[in-house]
């Protein structure tokens, strides 16, 4: 990870971070096709600024998609979108990958993540994909380190009470 | 995390995040193999935005470049109008003499603007706007109180004029 920052080849740090921002923007806007374009947006900025702060770290990357996704939703109205979002992310496209031997537990588990309240869903998101602290979560989503681990817990004690037994 | 969730988060790290699809990679590869040409960035996180090394002294002079242009309306073509006599006769009163008490009428010529003055409200950092195909500036978007105050002569008649006023200025930036 920090010989790829150091020697300024944006490749290796999109094949590490797209799909983590990617995924974190999706639980910020209903279609993929939008979080695309903020993680776009947010990868070039952040990539941009580097090149004149060298010392920035790549978990404000989930701040700038953030910022970004909150600025696409200001624009189209973002209280409507954040109540119907729930809905639309029950028939949006799949959040992650699927191996053909796990397909039905992965599914299981993806539908019982897309339950979860928004706010757990990110932290959730930002802790166990983007691999952040509850610091840097914190940090990302303005709130404090305390918070964003309660809802952590709180997203995993309902994930649990969601799942069928049998699954975990 | 607590030892009764390590199953789970297990569970939840085996899945692996969809990549994004391959022609955004790609716009993303365009983007940046060109030069940031009249291509408006959004702002950086607030954290990262304020670095009071330049930032507040943009600021600054962006503020006084704005106070110099309403220096400049103020005092070019805005000078008090004299009292018409047919107006004083029949009542009617331009502006400044609005505050007159009635029936005492002002000298030609009594007004005097003994202050004015810009009271900021708010100044706003809307980030980094590439103007030309190498000139990157700074876009600031102010509010403030523009005042401006006129005394009358014998009977110290006070006029003030207060115009809430928002203005955008362009700052040019130089990288080091």
């Amino acid at each position: 990870m920090a010989q790829h920052q150091q020697n300024g080849h944006w490749h290796a740090l999109w094949e590490d971070y797209g799909p983590k921002l990617l995924l974190f923007a999706r639980q910020l806007t209903e279609a993929r096709d939008d979080a695309e374009d903020i993680v776009q947006e947010a990868f070039v900025r952040y990539w941009r600024a580097r090149e004149n702060d060298p010392k920035l770290t790549p978990p404000l990357l989930f701040t700038m998609v953030r910022r970004s996704a909150i600025d696409q939703a200001r624009k189209i109205q973002a209280r409507q979108i954040r109540e119907e979002r729930a809905e639309c992310l029950m028939q949006s496209e799949a959040f992650f990958e699927s191996s053909l031997e796990e397909k039905e537990r992965q599914e299981q588990l993806e539908q019982s993540l897309r339950q979860l309240p928004a706010d757990q869903r990110e932290v959730l998101v930002l802790k166990i994909w983007g691999e952040l602290t509850f610091d840097e979560i914190g940090r990302t989503l303005e709130i404090s380190p305390n918070t964003a681990a309660s809802r952590y817990r709180y997203a995993l004690q309902q994930l649990r009470g969601i799942l069928a037994p049998s699954l975990l | 995390m607590n030892d009764s969730f390590q199953e789970i988060e297990a569970e939840l790290k085996r899945l692996r995040p969809a990549m994004p699809r391959r022609e955004v990679e790609e716009r993303v590869g365009r983007e940046l193999s060109l030069p940031a040409n009249g291509r408006v960035t959004q702002q950086l996180p607030a954290a990262r935005r304020t670095q009071p090394r330049w930032s507040l002294g943009l600021l600054g002079v962006g503020l006084a470049g704005a106070a110099c242009i309403v220096l400049c309306v103020l005092l070019w073509p805005k000078r008090v109008e004299p009292i018409q006599a047919s107006n004083a006769a029949s009542g009617a009163v331009s502006v400044p003499q609005a505050r007159t008490p009635e029936g005492v009428r002002p000298r030609r010529g009594a007004f005097q603007q003994v202050r004015t003055a810009n009271y900021l409200l708010s100044a706003q950092e809307e980030g980094i706007v590439y103007a030309s195909a190498t000139v990157p500036m700074r876009r600031i978007r102010y509010q403030f109180l523009d005042t401006a105050q006129w005394k009358g002569g014998d009977d110290h008649t006070v006029v003030e004029v207060i115009v809430p006023k928002e203005g955008t200025v362009l700052v040019p930036l130089n990288v080091h």
